[in-house]
């Protein structure tokens, strides 16, 4: 049976949900930025793109180019809670759904498109609902599989619906350029043009002994893209998580040693309360520290027990800062556990401190939990900004992955 | 956006989609708003509570208000004129 795989991509998500909300926005060059001091352009409306913005910019390089371009502070809470619902919707057409990002889903519809008259129709039910819903439009491409699915969805924006059928696939890519699959970077990109491939089809007619030469594992792995060949899974079940991890950029350079300590004391709380919300205990611990000038560090320690008590690997953290020999202004922190096992797989301590100091953590826990993030705090990072303020990438309608963003 | 921060006094539907609620009307510093729209919704939750948002219009002033399920409260977040 051929696969039949749906990709749902929203159109210029952030933007559109603003325009929808505003409509005096609606028709006009705008651009979704963050909430603090130094942000930059999360996405930008099909009305600032014509400008040339693009995501990524800077408010002032924006404005320069589109003097005309309004800016609207983000909100966050309006676009995971449409991701969620957005994930009921698709669900309605299959149970084999992957959130992918805050504005990608990949949906397999080959066993139940039949229920629906195929899957064009499915996707067109689904911009539909999307549309009655909340007002904004999306694109779908369907493919036989995920790297086709994600290619149609890319060439067919905005407010898109296409079906590439397996025996059209060859036509398709033949003179596509590599570099529109998905998992083909720039850096890839250039260095297959060396060899003088710059097509899928080049791609896909050249030596698998050649790709593997010059690009080791994966080269055969780009000659299969080339032929459009993809046996990725739609992953409906997230893989168990490697590490658990919060980074913040703070709200200007700090070089005062309290003062990130105190951000590092918060950042250690969110991973290790997230750690006990899902039953994970970590013995791996990562500082990154990027400086005013953007060079980025990252430092690991071992520690000699498991855990998810904030403190303890606060102090860990805190070894990590002082054996850096950081002497510079700060831009951004990260903290990561890693190394996870499960709770109940790790040996309970026998010191009653530890025992203790389980049951203060859970007490916090259960506080925020009824009365909301950040409602019961540690000392030090009383006076820090709270939170995450940005979706991250990784970033998820439900389970560990689940981070609450302001 | 201004923020206002309020309690308001609302008339609201039940049933319907897509929201299963719709603000029809509110009261707010002695005077009464006739929705025209419901351009957005969303929902939040902070701790134990959930908070109902809606994103409004009356004439060309865009309103954000707010119901509070466990508070049984409204309220007037935000004002855009």
């Amino acid at each position: 049976m051929q696969r039949q795989i749906i990709c749902v991509d929203m159109d210029a998500f952030f933007a559109s949900v603003e325009q929808q909300s505003n409509p005096r926005l609606r028709g006009k060059p705008i651009a979704v930025i963050g909430s603090g001091g130094r942000t930059v352009v999360t996405t930008r409306s099909y009305e600032a793109r014509r400008y040339g913005v693009k995501t990524g910019m800077n408010v002032y390089e924006a404005k320069r180019l589109c003097p005309e371009i309004i800016f609207v502070i983000g909100n966050n809470e309006k676009y995971t809670y449409t991701c969620s619902r957005l994930k009921e919707i698709y669900g309605r057409y299959s149970p084999e759904v992957e959130v992918y990002s805050i504005d990608e889903a990949f949906i397999d519809v080959t066993t139940t498109s039949h229920l629906f008259r195929g899957p064009l129709e499915i996707g067109k039910g689904i911009k539909q609902e999307v549309k009655e819903a909340f007002g904004i439009t999306c694109t779908v491409g369907i493919g036989p599989n995920i790297l086709i699915a994600k290619l149609v969805s890319d060439i067919s924006k905005p407010d898109g619906l296409r079906w590439v059928k397996e025996e059209e696939v060859t036509e398709l890519l033949e003179d596509l350029p590599v570099e529109e699959l998905w998992g083909i970077g720039r850096h890839i990109s250039e260095r297959l043009a060396l060899l003088g491939i710059k097509t899928c089809g080049q791609l896909a007619r050249a030596s698998a002994g050649l790709l593997r030469s010059k690009f080791g594992i994966i080269g055969e792995r780009l000659k299969e893209m080339g032929m459009g060949i993809c046996n990725r899974p739609v992953k409906v079940v997230e893989d168990e998580p490697k590490s658990i991890g919060h980074s913040m950029t703070l709200p200007k350079d700090i070089q005062d040693r309290a003062e990130i300590k105190g951000y590092l004391l918060q950042l250690c709380e969110m991973v290790c309360r997230r750690a006990r919300a899902y039953g994970y205990n970590g013995r791996r611990v990562s500082l990154t520290i990027r400086l005013s000038d953007f060079r980025t560090f990252t430092h690991q320690r071992v520690m000699p027990y498991y855990t998810n008590h904030t403190h303890r690997v606060y102090n860990y953290v805190v070894g990590l800062l002082e054996a850096s020999g950081l002497n510079a202004a700060v831009r951004l922190l990260g903290v990561s556990l890693s190394g996870l096992i499960k709770e109940e797989k790790t040996v309970p301590s026998l010191f009653e401190e530890f025992h203790r100091e389980g049951l203060l953590y859970r007490a916090v826990d259960m506080i925020n939990n009824k009365y909301g993030e950040f409602n019961t705090v540690w000392g030090p990072y009383l006076r820090s900004i709270r939170g995450s303020q940005v979706i991250s990438p990784a970033w998820r309608p439900s389970g560990i992955r689940h981070v609450k963003v302001r | 956006m201004t923020v206002i921060g309020e309690p308001i006094s609302v008339i609201a539907a039940f049933g319907g989609y897509p929201t299963k609620m719709r603000p029809v009307r509110f009261r707010w510093s002695g005077r009464v708003f006739e929705i025209e729209d419901i351009t957005y919704h969303w929902v939040s939750k902070e701790g134990t509570r959930v908070l109902y948002h809606f994103s409004v219009t009356v004439g060309a002033t865009l309103y954000e208000i707010v119901f509070d399920s466990q508070r049984l409260l409204w309220s007037l977040e935000k004002i855009e004129t």
